[in-house]
């Protein structure tokens, strides 16, 4: 199954509740406790960016 | 542009959050402090920009238990404050810092309810960022 990972837009400060940490412009953040639905509005709201689609490697 | 009320703010001091029922009005004051450098022959006066600081005062109801005064004691450590001014949920904003109690009150009245302020410092910066 894919999972896309995130990156923290420019200008942007999120702090995950996943973890307590703030996450800042460039770094990578896990928004797996987040619906799609709440991505999108991170999305829409500009605060982050798609980095890549990973793959899990084949058996 | 989109206005919001207080109805959903949230309002953490380390561990403890306060009750939502008892939470009325948070505060969180900036201020930067002004340098004056006005000389001799100026007519308008010059100021310098100087160091930033801050403080909280956050208005609640107490309650019987006193849960809130006993978790907000003038004698605690420093603590990481959390604001969310409009809820903690996705996408919206979140503002938080190091702080410490400097003040309490809790005065009480016949026939009023009882209420709470307590007054933190802030030391260090303030972190403003997005609830994920």
């Amino acid at each position: 199954m894919a999972e896309k990972t995130y990156v923290v837009a420019k200008g942007a400060v999120l702090s995950s509740r996943a973890d307590g940490k703030d996450y800042f412009e460039g770094q990578e953040i896990d928004l797996s406790h987040l619906s799609p639905e709440e991505i999108k509005v991170l999305k829409d709201a500009g605060k982050i960016t798609e980095k890549s689609t990973a793959q899990k490697p084949k058996e | 542009m989109t206005k919001y009320d207080g109805k959903d703010m949230v309002f953490k001091n380390g561990a403890f959050s306060f009750p939502s029922g008892a939470l009325v009005s948070v505060d969180w004051q900036e201020q930067r402090d002004e340098l004056d450098v006005t000389g001799a022959s100026q007519d308008d006066k010059e100021f310098l920009p100087s160091e930033r600081s801050g403080q909280v005062t956050v208005n609640a109801w107490d309650d019987a238990a006193n849960t809130i005064f006993a978790a907000n004691e003038t004698s605690d450590d420093s603590a990481t404050l959390e604001f969310y001014p409009q809820g903690n949920t996705t996408g919206k904003p979140k503002i938080s810092a190091t702080g410490f109690v400097t003040s309490r009150s809790r005065p009480v009245t016949h026939n009023q309810a009882a209420a709470i302020t307590i007054t933190y410092r802030i030391t260090g910066a303030t972190t403003y960022s997005t609830v994920a």
